[in-house]
């Protein structure tokens, strides 16, 4: 029961600093995908304008193409995690951490409920402004219905990210600057996710590999699903792929802070 | 001119002997970048596999706009990058006013002090990049437009330098200002794609109020499209006139601030 609460109150905390900075989360959940989307709408508008009503390019219709890039927008927005690892780290090399050892409650668990319930409240925003052009300003193959099933593997991708996140954070109590790993990290998961093209375009070989990692949960295989280029069983392998990761980072990433908080001098690192 | 010349000069040798006492951070910066080259490159090679043309430009054409905005994108990095993503941390920690004490123009204080040594290879790497995809055009390279690249390219790097002090210079009104910064990084997109692929409205916004697509657009063009003196004289102008303005903005904003903290 304790445990509950006290995640809990972790996680309000994350509503409370959101909603003290409301212009950030303003910015950050509906403006920031806004503008992404108009960007890669008009990309892939100009990438599929000579296709026909009734003609295809890798299968897929003109809307299968414009809605994809619009959910892809703002999905790629919810699964990416910079801020909380950034953050993470600052307090290891700070040695602000401290005051997250002295409580009843771990430095892992504590950041994990705080991203997650950031990550509920921003996707509850974001998600309904696709869903609403979808619906009314760019009739195409979106089902909504899919959503829920969607957002569950995105939760799911998102305890796998932080476990990775965790991961880099971890290094922080051996190396100087672990800033320019996380973004190098992060660059290189976005180029595996299908934010920047659906991976149902890339050459097989390419593909086979993209899908065969877990990090195609993150836009391509839930944006696919929702925009009608996927199904569920790539849904369900896709699902189950991230929960064997999100054990493993998870495991990783606890015996690499049992190993590294025993040689942590209290100081900052 | 020339004690700003010695200034930046020593601004660049303390840089380089800071870079080198974290070498792995030097390299992990370089190759963050090269993920990021290939990840557009990428996105444009997959497009290409589907399709011959991508609005008035084939393949070859596009991977000329891609390496000029590369080159661009490394200059930035290499001199400004640092200098203005730090500018709110120090506003919001009162370390400007360090600057403004300096007998030297704050503003050059602001956007040269720290420079991203690690960018040299990446420049090289570019630019190579760059002659590599001139020489791949059917016409081969256009040895003759060439000149035209010292107008171009110091008025693409003044758009995004001068966008990018205005938006981190709104710290000094705002105090912390990371999501403001997070636009910027958005209107920066706007630059990473031609600019005939966007609809007639936001294709107007793009060569007027908003000009991303003087970065790589106009200057890729110029190079390989029809030749046009009034572009050329369009983008001299938008890089002074980009610069006059963030100068402005810069001097309105400091004679406002109110010191630490604010």
């Amino acid at each position: 029961m304790s445990f509950w609460r006290r995640n809990l109150a972790a996680a309000r905390l994350a509503w409370i600093q959101q909603f003290e900075y409301r212009f950030n989360l303003f910015v950050d959940a509906i403006l920031q995908p806004v503008l992404t989307a108009t960007v890669e709408v008009a990309l892939w508008y100009a990438m599929v304008s000579g296709i026909g009503d009734g003609d295809s390019l890798g299968g897929f219709s003109r809307a299968h193409y414009l809605h994809y890039a619009l959910w892809a927008a703002f999905v790629a927005r919810i699964s990416a995690n910079w801020m909380y690892e950034f953050r993470m780290g600052e307090e290891i090399q700070s040695g602000t951490i401290n005051v997250i050892l002295t409580r009843p409650l771990s430095f892992y668990q504590f950041y994990l409920s705080q991203f997650m319930s950031y990550k509920v409240l921003t996707s509850m925003l974001s998600l309904t402004v696709p869903a609403m052009i979808a619906s009314f300003l760019i009739p195409g193959p979106t089902d909504l219905s899919r959503l829920p099933m969607a957002c569950v593997l995105i939760l799911a991708y998102l305890i796998m990210a932080y476990n990775i996140s965790f991961i880099v954070v971890c290094g922080g109590f051996h190396l100087n600057r672990i800033s320019s790993i996380t973004t190098a990290k992060n660059i290189a998961i976005w180029c595996f996710t299908g934010e920047l093209f659906p991976i149902d375009l890339a050459p097989p070989a390419v593909k086979n590999i993209l899908l065969n990692l877990p990090f195609s949960a993150g836009v391509y295989v839930p944006v696919g699903y929702i925009t009608g280029r996927c199904e569920a069983d790539l849904v369900l392998r896709s699902l189950l792929m991230v929960l064997v990761w999100a054990g493993i980072t998870g495991l990783v990433g606890q015996l690499l802070w049992s190993f590294s908080i025993k040689r942590y001098s209290g100081t900052g690192a | 001119m020339s004690r700003y010349f010695s200034i930046f000069m020593a601004f660049l040798k303390t840089s380089l002997v800071a870079d080198m006492e974290f070498r792995a951070n030097l390299s992990i910066k370089v190759l963050t970048d090269v993920i990021w080259y290939i990840a557009q490159l990428a996105t444009f090679e997959v497009l290409f596999v589907h399709t011959d043309r991508l609005g008035v430009w084939h393949v070859e054409e596009m991977r000329v706009f891609m390496t000029m905005l590369f080159i661009i994108d490394a200059l930035y990095m290499l001199l400004f990058a640092e200098n203005l993503d730090q500018l709110s941390v120090k506003i919001v920690k009162g370390e400007l006013d360090f600057l403004l004490t300096k007998p030297v123009d704050a503003q050059f204080m602001a956007s040269f002090q720290r420079i991203n040594t690690a960018y040299f290879v990446n420049i090289f790497m570019v630019v190579s990049a760059f002659f590599w995809s001139l020489g791949r055009l059917p016409q081969g390279i256009p040895w003759e437009r060439l000149p035209v690249l010292l107008v171009v390219i110091p008025s693409g790097l003044a758009v995004v330098y001068c966008t990018r002090l205005l938006f981190a210079a709104s710290a000094l009104f705002f105090g912390a200002n990371s999501s403001i910064m997070m636009v910027w990084f958005q209107l920066y997109r706007l630059a990473t794609r031609p600019d005939f692929i966007y609809p007639r409205w936001m294709r107007f916004l793009v060569l007027t109020a908003l000009p991303m697509a003087f970065v790589a657009s106009v200057p890729t063009r110029l190079l390989i499209d029809t030749w046009s003196t009034a572009l050329i004289w369009s983008s001299m102008i938008v890089g002074f006139a980009a610069f006059w303005l963030a100068r402005g903005y810069w001097q309105f904003a400091i004679k406002r601030y109110a010191s630490a903290s604010s």
